[in-house]
């Protein structure tokens, strides 16, 4: 059978082309959305895991674009210092780390995010590095694009000029950590201007099981809003599941009209075959033997067709972020592939050839012998 | 081993448009017989061919092949005749042109599920002198070679009744002859049963039996 759907196929090159890269294109569009949105998924959560935060407390109001100003690396607005005192004051804090985030230029070249902070730091982020915080530690792409080494000496440029020598650089997390440039919390008040303020208290607790009653402690301190570093993550997640769910609409139409061309594309093909049907059933090919040669044409026509999709997608991931990064609520990430996402792609081409498929089929099918063989 | 027609009739249309094809048709096919239908244009030949073949079922009449009525048969049985008895040869021969030779001959070969299509394929059309056409599509083959390659499709299957319509029809007398040579040796070196539709007498005059038909009806 396989030989008879190929001597069709063969010789309709052009229209087979084109017909292809109508669900091609649908197929590369939902093979792009899901690598990207599993991208992002992905760095969300491994920028949760790697925030080791519990609870963000941030200067009253405007709490989404503070949590978005902080995953940015640019934290809005300020609160004094002695909110640091009055956190750390209150039951069950196990951790309570000060920063100061904002942008400044590095080596007279690029604004990266510096995160002016404490010891502390080092701790929450299980950064191997325990001798004294008074220098810079950079993250691991900033360190690596410019092969900075540990005693190397760095310059940071905002309200002031600031040269530290490097006392660390950390491993690859895949975070926004890997972009920053930590450097002691005076320092950082120092270059920014900022005598005396900070952007944010990272906390962490010692028993989780009595975090309702620490947020509340904490929100009792005038001027101030704690919020849970999950409830943050889950609710950038929200809002990304919301924008892909309507991107994946949108592709499916993309996919819908593919199969629409499919369904043209066999509809002719009936049409145009009648006496090579009729033929076949001369020769003793059954509606079933008719039925299926349609059928599978149409899938297969789909399973290339999707093939072909995921290589255009893959081709198209690999150049979109060079142009366009893929960032969301502050989060950066790059596509990921997976093999979930290819299966689903297969499943969906599987799906539209069948069903593009099943009108021609019957149609077909149904032909007379006699009718088919005269053309009718 | 016959194919047997009782009271056939055959009509097109309906009401005013209605038209008889066939009228009160009796014909019998008996094992190893060689029969033309010689008749006008439009006297119903095709008409009565297509019914013997179960490619078209009459309006009234019952056609029975080896013993068994037709007409209530299904679409799967009627198939199974087709690709067990029957071989058609067209006169437009009907090669399907996404096909070479080799492979308008293995269709028949495909839908009965055999295994060695291309050998029993190739068998076929060296047997009717075409070994070395067996990849040249239609259009690269004369009317008398793609009339050759059609015999060849009919005969893959090993039928006992060979139903031809014009098979000559569309050739010069060169080809005419090959292709009425090939018929008489496999009516009498094999017992293929055949039949054969024409208008033309000469043709008509190979048969050991001849059938005439004008408007519908044997005379």
């Amino acid at each position: 059978m396989w030989w008879i759907i190929y001597a069709y196929l063969k010789r309709r090159k052009i229209r087979v082309f084109l017909t292809m890269l109508g669900i091609a294109v649908g197929v590369a569009t939902l093979f792009t959305v899901l690598s990207i949105s599993d991208g992002i998924d992905l760095s969300i959560n491994q920028e949760m895991q790697g925030v080791e935060a519990q609870i963000f407390v941030i200067p009253y109001g405007h709490t989404h674009d503070r949590i978005m100003g902080i995953m940015e690396g640019e934290a809005e607005g300020n609160m004094p210092s002695s909110v640091h005192t009055q956190v750390k004051e209150i039951d069950n804090v196990k951790l309570a780390v000060p920063v100061i985030m904002k942008q400044a230029k590095f080596e007279d070249v690029k604004m990266v995010p510096v995160v002016g902070t404490t010891k502390e730091m080092g701790e929450l982020k299980l950064w191997s590095y325990t001798g004294d915080f008074d220098g810079a530690v950079l993250g691991a792409f900033e360190a690596m694009t410019r092969a900075i080494l540990p005693g190397d000496t760095i310059r940071l440029e905002a309200q002031t000029v600031l040269e530290l020598e490097v006392i660390e650089t950390l491993e690859e997390t895949s975070t926004h950590d890997d972009h920053y440039v930590f450097i002691p919390l005076a320092s950082a008040q120092e270059l920014f201007g900022e005598d005396g303020n900070i952007s944010a208290i990272f906390v962490t607790m010692e028993n989780p099981e009595k975090a309702a009653e620490t947020i509340a402690a904490l929100n009792q301190i005038k001027n101030v809003d704690a919020v849970f570093a999950h409830d943050v993550f889950q609710e950038i997640l929200d809002m990304f599941a919301v924008t892909k769910a309507n991107i994946i609409l949108i592709t499916g139409i993309a996919i819908v009209a593919g199969a629409f061309t499919t369904i043209n594309t066999m509809t002719m093909a009936v049409y145009e075959r009648k006496k090579d049907i009729g033929l076949s059933r001369a020769v003793g090919a059954t509606q079933m033997d008719i039925f299926t040669l349609f059928m599978v044409e149409s899938i297969i026509l789909s399973i290339v067709a999707c093939v072909l999709g995921i290589l255009i997608g893959y081709a198209f991931l690999n150049l979109y972020p060079l142009i366009v990064p893929i960032s969301i609520g502050g989060i950066e990430s790059s596509p990921y592939y997976s093999p979930h996402n290819v299966l689903l792609c297969f499943i969906i081409a599987y799906g539209v050839g069948t069903i593009s498929g099943i009108y021609p089929a019957i149609s077909a099918a149904r032909l007379a012998p006699i009718d088919a063989l005269r053309g009718l | 081993m016959t194919i047997e027609l009782k009271d056939v009739s055959k009509q097109y249309g309906v009401g005013n448009a209605a038209f008889l094809a066939l009228r009160d048709v009796n014909l019998v096919l008996n094992e190893g017989d060689f029969i033309s239908v010689i008749g006008p244009s439009g006297s119903g030949k095709t008409t009565l061919l297509n019914i013997m073949g179960c490619l078209d079922v009459p309006t009234t009449g019952t056609v029975l092949i080896d013993g068994q009525p037709t007409e209530k048969l299904g679409d799967f049985e009627l198939s199974k005749i087709r690709k067990e008895k029957i071989g058609f040869v067209f006169q437009d021969y009907y090669l399907n042109d996404s096909m070479n030779a080799l492979q308008n001959v293995m269709l028949p070969l495909e839908f009965s599920g055999r295994s060695n299509k291309k050998e029993e394929a190739s068998r076929l059309l060296e047997s009717v002198g075409l070994g070395d056409k067996l990849h040249n599509f239609p259009t690269e083959l004369s009317g008398g070679e793609r009339q050759r390659v059609v015999i060849a499709r009919a005969m893959a299957n090993k039928p006992k009744y060979l139903l031809t319509d014009e098979p000559t029809g569309n050739l010069d007398s060169v080809a005419s002859k090959k292709i009425l040579d090939l018929l008489r040796k496999l009516n009498s070196e094999r017992g293929v049963s055949v039949v054969i539709i024409t208008h033309d007498k000469d043709v008509a005059s190979i048969a050991k039996k001849q059938i005439k038909i004008v408007d519908g009806m044997v005379v």
